[in-house]
């Protein structure tokens, strides 16, 4: 069976906890407080009041004055989600991380059976709760697509199970757009067409949807039968990975050749810093590039040498992206690193410290970001549009970063 | 008496479930561990992985053990499974060892990572920085992920002052194999069971098991090699659901002094 555990209004409660003060009350979370902004996550407290993430401040300030407005510690959160990931691992060694505050889990043995998996998704619940204190929800189910979906009937701290039978007498009557994937302008064609509920979709017939949808017409069509057969990817399998990666979709469309190319550069530097953590080089960078069109384009290189630094990531990137770009409105960027090698296999490392005198100083600058946190030193190009990096995962900048003095 | 070359034991001695497999029924828990002593020369101290407790607790527990008893303490899970080296959890745990020390009962921590603690160039430098903040102290490491099982593991170790925690567990997919060797003076064996169905999933039983004789046996050669080449053996049962792991234990006993083995 297959779990999906989604932390219960993750930045919001990680905040209550460090702050007992504001446990139980309002809270919200934002960029800075003092400025404009939107609202990056709301405490269940906030949320009768209408307050929801990616709202305005203001509108959050005026619906809800008596909210704590809490600056968001992106580091913080990462690392809790961490720890997360490490409790997830005691339960089962197939673990994919999904989001920050997301994790899909695939139980086998006892866990073959709903009513087995519900008993370690209960287990999970508490041992979150004890060491934590934290709530989380779970959606038990089948496949992801179903266990997703499930996290959804009943939260906060709900543990929600469904066969595929369940799945259909749930959420067959409800309206399409509940289905995972379906947006709200994908939803607005669905309701054009005539197919206005979950069921009406299954019911559809194929050709049709494919005639207006193309190929994710008829995947469309599985997902609302409740079918899904997407493989669960475990992070920490063991095995070596093949490569290492980060995307991410743009807060707007941009066509700003700048705010695009720091965006490469600090994806650049979190491929980099993450293959030095775990151990590995690779020879092959790609670049994937969404456009405003949902068109994604690929493109790789390979190089002559196996490398882990930023710097030739990120040359090597932007070079890739210069023949990709036609200056039009990107959507989504990443950056991967393919054609893995551990480390040690070409500096044969010892084992506890290595002492490659080209690492030393990446290793220091990555010393300083364990103790320091992410945004303690960051590569100068990605302070373009500072304010605005903030979508970048893994460790945007806070105002606690200085500028170095050279 | 002189202390024995090897020494077993198990992983903790203080199961109510015990009270009928093991203690006889009525025993108090306060009298737990005098009876545990009269028929093991060695306990690896668990409840320190869970909490730091007071100083008093291990000086409570050196006075009602035998003069040659020895104590192997497992570090707490801050420091093994949050990975933190706060001075202020490090000062506590040393304090709370102190009375060992002073009894002259103490042989050392054991530093148990979880399974998520692969061989990363990250959990590299953290294990050397644990060694460095315990630099006077024997410690012994045991690892769950199968990744740390290189070529370089056993020189590194020893380079370091560290000892190999070898392991019987289930022959799941990455964890670690029955592998035994000496990295420091002394070496050092856990026994987990072999349930294969509750390793996973997070249930009560991943210790659930029972050891046949044949299993035990299978480390008879093993154990009579550590024997020559270190100072001490421990072996620790942790199979510790109903009282098996002292029925192991006493087994392994067995077993080993039928060999002629310096039990």
């Amino acid at each position: 069976m297959i779990l999906l555990v989604d932390m219960d209004a993750f930045f919001a409660s990680v905040e209550q906890l460090h702050h007992p003060g504001l446990r139980g009350k309002p809270l919200i979370v934002c960029g800075d407080p003092q400025r404009r902004g939107v609202v990056t996550a709301a405490s269940y407290e906030a949320r009768p009041f209408g307050v929801h993430a990616g709202m305005p401040l203001q509108e959050a300030r005026r619906l809800c004055p008596q909210a704590s407005f809490v600056e968001g510690n992106p580091e913080k959160y990462v690392a809790l989600s961490l720890r997360l990931l490490d409790l997830y691992l005691e339960f089962t060694p197939d673990v994919e991380p999904f989001s920050v505050d997301e994790a899909f889990l695939a139980v086998s043995g006892r866990g073959a059976t709903l009513e087995g998996a519900v008993e370690i998704a209960r287990s999970i619940q508490r041992a979150v709760d004890e060491r934590l204190g934290l709530g989380a929800t779970i959606g038990v189910g089948p496949n992801k697509l179903i266990a997703k979906m499930a996290t959804g009937v009943h939260k906060p701290r709900g543990l929600t199970a469904m066969s595929p039978e369940d799945f259909r007498r749930w959420f067959w009557p409800r309206e399409v757009r509940e289905l995972w994937g379906v947006g709200p302008k994908l939803a607005e064609r669905l309701n054009a067409l005539g197919i206005v509920t979950v069921g009406d979709l299954a019911r559809a017939a194929p050709a049709s949807l494919e005639g207006a949808f193309g190929v994710i017409g008829p995947q469309l069509r599985e997902a609302a039968s409740g079918h899904d057969e997407t493989p669960l990817v475990p992070y920490h399998r063991g095995v070596d990975p093949k490569s290492m990666g980060h995307e991410v979709t743009l807060p707007e469309d941009s066509d700003e050749a700048d705010y695009l190319q720091g965006t490469l550069l600090r994806l650049s530097d979190q491929v980099g810093r993450r293959l030095r953590s775990e151990g590995f080089r690779g020879r092959v960078v790609a670049l994937k590039l969404r456009d405003r069109d949902f068109v994604t384009h690929l493109r790789q290189t390979t190089l002559p040498h196996f490398t882990d630094d930023h710097r030739e990531i990120f040359q090597n990137a932007c070079r890739l992206w210069r023949t990709l770009w036609k200056g039009g409105e990107v959507r989504l960027l990443g950056v991967t690193v393919a054609g893995l090698e551990p480390a040690e296999k070409a500096s044969q490392a010892e084992l506890f410290t290595t002492h490659t005198r080209d690492g030393l100083l990446r290793d220091a600058t990555d010393r300083v970001r364990d103790r320091l946190g992410e945004s303690s030193l960051v590569p100068a190009g990605a302070l373009t549009g500072r304010s605005r990096m903030s979508h970048v995962p893994f460790g945007p900048l806070t105002k606690s970063w200085k500028p170095p003095a050279s | 008496m002189e202390t024995a070359r090897i020494l077993i034991g198990t992983s903790g001695y203080s199961f109510r479930d015990w009270v009928g497999p093991f203690y006889p029924s009525g025993t108090r828990a306060k009298d737990f561990l005098p009876y545990y002593a009269r028929h093991f020369g060695t306990v690896e101290v668990n409840s320190t992985y869970y909490g730091i407790p007071r100083p008093e607790v291990l000086a409570r527990m050196a006075d009602k053990t035998p003069e040659h008893f020895r104590f192997v303490v497992k570090l707490n899970q801050a420091m093994t499974h949050d990975r933190s080296l706060d001075s202020n959890v490090v000062r506590d745990f040393q304090a709370a060892i102190e009375p060992l020390k002073r009894a002259g009962k103490y042989d050392g921590l054991l530093a148990q990572f979880p399974w998520a603690f692969r061989r990363t160039p990250e959990n590299r430098r953290f294990l050397a920085s644990l060694r460095d903040r315990l630099a006077t102290e024997p410690l012994f490491v045991e690892f769950r992920h199968d990744s740390w099982l290189t070529s370089g593991l056993e020189g590194s170790l020893r380079e370091h002052g560290m000892g190999f925690c070898a392991v019987d567990e289930p022959r799941l997919s990455h964890l670690m194999p029955p592998v035994a060797m000496v990295t420091s003076d002394d070496a050092y064996v856990r026994f987990h069971g072999r349930n294969e169905a509750a390793w996973w999933g997070g249930g009560a039983h991943r210790y659930d098991y029972d050891y046949r004789r044949e299993e035990l046996e299978e480390w008879v050669s093993k154990i009579r090699e550590l024997a020559d080449r270190a100072r001490r053996v421990y072996l620790f049962f942790n199979n510790c659901h109903a009282g098996q792991a002292a029925r192991s234990a006493k087994l392994m006993q067995d077993l080993l002094r039928q060999h002629q083995l310096p039990v």
